[in-house]
């Protein structure tokens, strides 16, 4: 109710993709771009490795997926401690209105990047698991970083499906904030836990696969290093897409909420045609 | 498998997945700002950045 | 404070004496997954008693996921937590009173599973100190874990379905720890059983700083 006056001045020039904006179709176009050049290099350009052959190649994709998505999840993790701290001061008054926008927007960005990293998350596993499959001969092993990274995935997954279920907008936030910062405190516990499990269990003798501590040489460390650009690219193009897109759920959600009341009220005065809905 | 295969594999499903969910959340956004009659103007972030320290 | 969360412990103690849900619902259940589990490994039984101490583990985390369901399930019905929330008592009183009083009863529910696994798998032990102590922290990182996701989901409509998902992976470490110090304690491995009590002690201290630090914005509201 409050953004009201502002569209209306620009509505005439509204983009062909309703959540792009200049900066969208910028960071589109290189991410598109970066995106080519990153084939090129991860799959003809770089060598292949000495002892796994083409298979690492893999790693240009499998690497930089769990990069992003720790970064998504340290986003929500920052954006969350946001939310709580702008929700803390009371709610009225010109003050209240700001704190109350403010912890909406990182209730967005919350939202945006830890969806992103589901998704990346998501990536890392199939990937991995297809590397795994051609150099360790399985698609699975229970490795202290896989089944780290499997409750990590899990975790993020229930946080969604929390921000998911329809509730008050200011308690969900406050809801969801308080779950991305547990699991963020959880997150070391479970590392090392897993860490342990493993370590105490069986020899480390994983270092040929996904994440293992080879040294990779000079052209290999740059590709990564590229790919992992791209990548961050992409996925802030579509976090900021992803961000308009929540912010537009919650205008609908007004309108129609909106909607209902007049509709009611018009229950109220004269026309009964309206509750034939 | 072949290392090509999983190779070729590993590339073309995560080029798959980012492209499906890039359009799954553009075409939502369109959908929505249809119904919603507001576009990118007052969905975008510079709007609601009303706070100093957002680096965004 | 400590007067709050003795009369939150109690009124929830009370509850559970006159319907009895503990345990006339949770116990038989998390008995029952004993029984599944035998069906499971009926190709080799021997499993099931090297399996034993993960068996407890697992069967106590799902006993915790319906016991915290039930904890809050108790508050949602006609506003019970706004209630107790106008009546001057503070989030982090009824927090810690519903977690006592979960806790006390998730002892019950260890308990009979660990009497279950004598009885039914002919488990024998070898460190009984190392036993309690494990089971005890265990038990109550669980329910403080079990408590603040109860609270999360408090009145919300997919609650049931939800709550697994969301506590069992934050639970995972202690179903590791637990395990690795029970399998000792039972003799079945020769790991170092105080380390992983050591561990399960230090994510008992961490989830209790956690939840001193999350009651007030998730009650709040509630």
């Amino acid at each position: 109710m409050i953004e009201t006056p502002e569209p209306d001045l620009r509505r005439q020039a509204q983009p062909p993709s309703m959540t792009g904006s200049v900066a969208t179709r910028v960071l589109g176009s290189i991410g598109l771009a970066a995106a080519a050049v990153m084939a090129i290099l991860a799959l003809w350009i770089s060598p292949a490795d000495a002892v796994q052959g083409d298979a690492v190649r893999l790693m240009y994709v499998h690497v930089p997926s769990i990069w992003v998505a720790y970064g998504g999840f340290a986003l929500t993790a920052f954006a969350s401690m946001r939310v709580l701290w702008r929700t803390r001061g009371g709610i009225g008054g010109t003050e209240g209105v700001i704190a109350d926008r403010q912890a909406r927007h990182w209730d967005r960005v919350a939202g945006a990047a830890a969806e992103l990293g589901v998704m990346f998350t998501a990536l890392t596993l199939v990937t991995g698991s297809l590397w795994g499959k051609v150099t360790w001969g399985s698609y699975w092993q229970w490795d202290a970083r896989l089944t780290t990274t499997v409750l990590l995935f899990v975790t993020y997954l229930g946080y969604l499906a929390l921000r998911r279920l329809p509730t008050e907008s200011r308690a969900r936030a406050r809801r969801s904030a308080v779950m991305a910062l547990i699991a963020v405190v959880n997150l070391p516990i479970v590392h090392y836990s897993v860490d342990w499990w493993r370590t105490l269990h069986q020899e480390a003798s994983l270092s040929l696969g996904p994440g293992g501590d080879r040294n990779y040489t000079g052209e290999m460390y740059w590709t990564l290093l590229y790919s992992w650009a791209t990548f961050t690219v992409v996925a802030l193009w579509i976090g900021m897409h992803r961000y308009r897109v929540l912010r537009l759920e919650e205008l609908a959600e007004e309108a129609a909420l909106e909607e209902l009341l007049s509709v009611r009220r018009g229950e109220h005065s004269s026309e009964p045609s309206e509750s034939d809905r | 498998m072949t290392y090509a295969a999983s190779v070729f594999g590993g590339y073309a499903l995560t080029a798959l997945a980012i492209v499906a969910y890039a359009a799954w959340v553009i075409r939502r956004g369109r959908a929505l700002g249809r119904d919603v009659g507001i576009g990118a103007t007052a969905a975008s972030p510079s709007s609601s950045r009303s706070d100093p320290g957002t680096g965004q | 404070m400590w007067r709050e969360i003795w009369l939150i412990c109690r009124k929830d103690l009370t509850v559970e004496r006159r319907a009895r849900v503990t345990l006339i619902q949770i116990v038989p259940t998390v008995l029952l997954i004993l029984v599944v589990f035998a069906f499971a490994f009926d190709a080799n039984p021997s499993l099931l008693g090297a399996g034993a101490g993960g068996l407890f583990w697992v069967a106590v985390l799902f006993g915790t996921v319906l016991g915290a369901k039930r904890s809050f399930d108790i508050e949602a019905e006609g506003g019970n937590l706004d209630a107790l929330r106008l009546g001057g008592l503070s989030p982090a009183a009824i927090l810690w009173g519903k977690a006592a009083a979960l806790a006390i009863q998730m002892a019950a529910v260890a308990l009979c599973t660990a009497a279950g696994l004598v009885v039914l798998f002919s488990v024998t032990v070898s460190d009984w100190l190392l036993l309690v102590t494990a089971a005890v922290c265990g038990t109550a990182a669980f329910s403080i874990c079990g408590c603040l996701y109860g609270a999360m989901t408090v009145g919300l409509r997919s609650a049931d379905t939800l709550l697994p998902l969301l506590l069992i992976p934050v639970a995972a470490p202690v179903l590791l720890a637990g395990t690795r110090a029970f399998d000792v304690a039972l003799g079945t491995s020769a790991d170092q059983g105080w380390s992983w009590t050591a561990l399960l002690a230090v994510v008992l201290v961490t989830y209790v700083a956690v939840g001193w630090a999350a009651a007030g914005p998730l009650l709040e509201d509630a």
